[in-house]
């Protein structure tokens, strides 16, 4: 197989780990959410059930499983809107798109995996709004995927930061943690896979410490040479 | 048979407060813990037949738990709680000592079936 047909393989892979891995997420959200909602419906069952069988009816209370409900279904659509989002990231594979919608999302998304392990992320937006053009899939897998490399290895008590800034001709997403908060050596096996992201969008990468953070940096044009 | 005590375990509040409520209603006295630090708390003051836990939670891990409850509690019977996919895990969980596995959304009678079934379970030789 030449090297251009391996690599585009190892791309393809990569694209489908990705969007399994978020889509995966996403639905064990969604499903979570219906299994509440599946008991919260089933007490209100119970109370109607036993007022049938003479048992003074608590209004208040089935007033507040329906309230819980009503949350729950709120909450389920916010998710499947991620979803979907997501899922349209790959109608183009250029285009221009918001940093500021892309990132929230990512971060929404990327919330989930940092819980589970324990680990704060926070997003810290600027308050201009740009725009690039782009492959909007891959910019956020490529984000992800610094996220990712610092998520692997953390300690439950570290602090991922995810921001952005613009500058003439490009914008700098940063990721960032404590240093000694994450394995380093586990931090150098993704930098190659990172480096070969950022190369996929036309973008740079720094991987740089300052005041004991250790900080991945994607430089992304603002468009897409011609 | 005499009152069935049970553990509900998940970070998913609503879920695991509102599953003990409707397992209390049918006579199953239920408690709820939120993680995997608060199951361990509740089971070293008393006594549980049966924890039914989510294999996916923050702080310790359903089967970190699972494998801490076989190893310090092993009258008590474990069912994993699991979402659609889990298949790996499932084995593991299964290979750590769980009784079973179900997968959310549970049916409150089919998870009655199975906490009776557990308990039945550690009667047989």
């Amino acid at each position: 197989m030449s090297e251009s047909r391996e690599e585009a393989g190892q791309d393809r892979d990569e694209n489908l780990a990705f969007f399994g891995r978020i889509t995966a997420s996403l639905s064990h959200e969604i499903n979570n959410v219906l299994t509440i909602i599946n008991e919260l419906s089933g007490l209100m069952g119970d109370l109607l059930e036993a007022s049938a069988r003479g048992k003074p009816l608590n209004e208040d209370k089935l007033s507040l499983q329906r309230e819980k409900i009503s949350a729950q279904i709120l909450r389920g659509e916010k998710l499947i809107k991620r979803l979907n989002r997501f899922s349209h990231l790959t109608d183009s594979p250029l285009k221009t798109f918001s940093l500021h919608e892309l990132l929230e999302d990512l971060a929404s998304i990327a919330e989930r995996f940092a819980t589970l392990k324990g680990v704060s992320l926070t997003l810290t937006l600027p308050e201009t709004e740009i725009s690039i053009e782009n492959n909007p899939f891959e910019v956020q897998k490529t984000v992800f995927a610094a996220i990712d490399a610092f998520l692997t290895s953390a300690a439950s008590d570290a602090a991922i930061e995810l921001d952005y800034a613009g500058e003439p001709e490009q914008a700098i997403i940063s990721v960032g943690c404590a240093s000694g908060h994450f394995d380093r050596a586990s931090l150098a096996l993704t930098q190659e896979r990172i480096i070969g992201f950022c190369e996929n969008l036309g973008a740079k990468t720094e991987f740089s410490e300052q005041d004991k953070r250790c900080i991945i940096k994607i430089l992304l044009p603002l468009q897409i040479p011609a | 048979m005499s009152e069935l005590k049970v553990l509900l375990v998940d970070d998913e509040e609503e879920l695991v407060f509102t599953c003990a409520e409707r397992l209390s209603l049918r006579g199953i006295a239920a408690q709820a813990a939120t993680d995997g630090a608060q199951a361990l708390d509740a089971m070293a003051k008393e006594k549980f037949d049966v924890v039914v836990i989510d294999l996916k939670m923050p702080g310790i891990s359903g089967l970190a738990v699972l494998k801490t409850i076989k190893r310090d509690y092993p009258d008590t019977a474990v069912i994993m709680l699991t979402g659609h996919g889990s298949v790996v895990e499932n084995r593991e969980g299964l290979e750590a000592g769980a009784f079973d596995y179900l997968i959310k959304p549970v049916e409150i009678n089919n998870l009655i079936e199975k906490l009776k079934a557990a308990v039945a379970d550690k009667g047989s030789p």
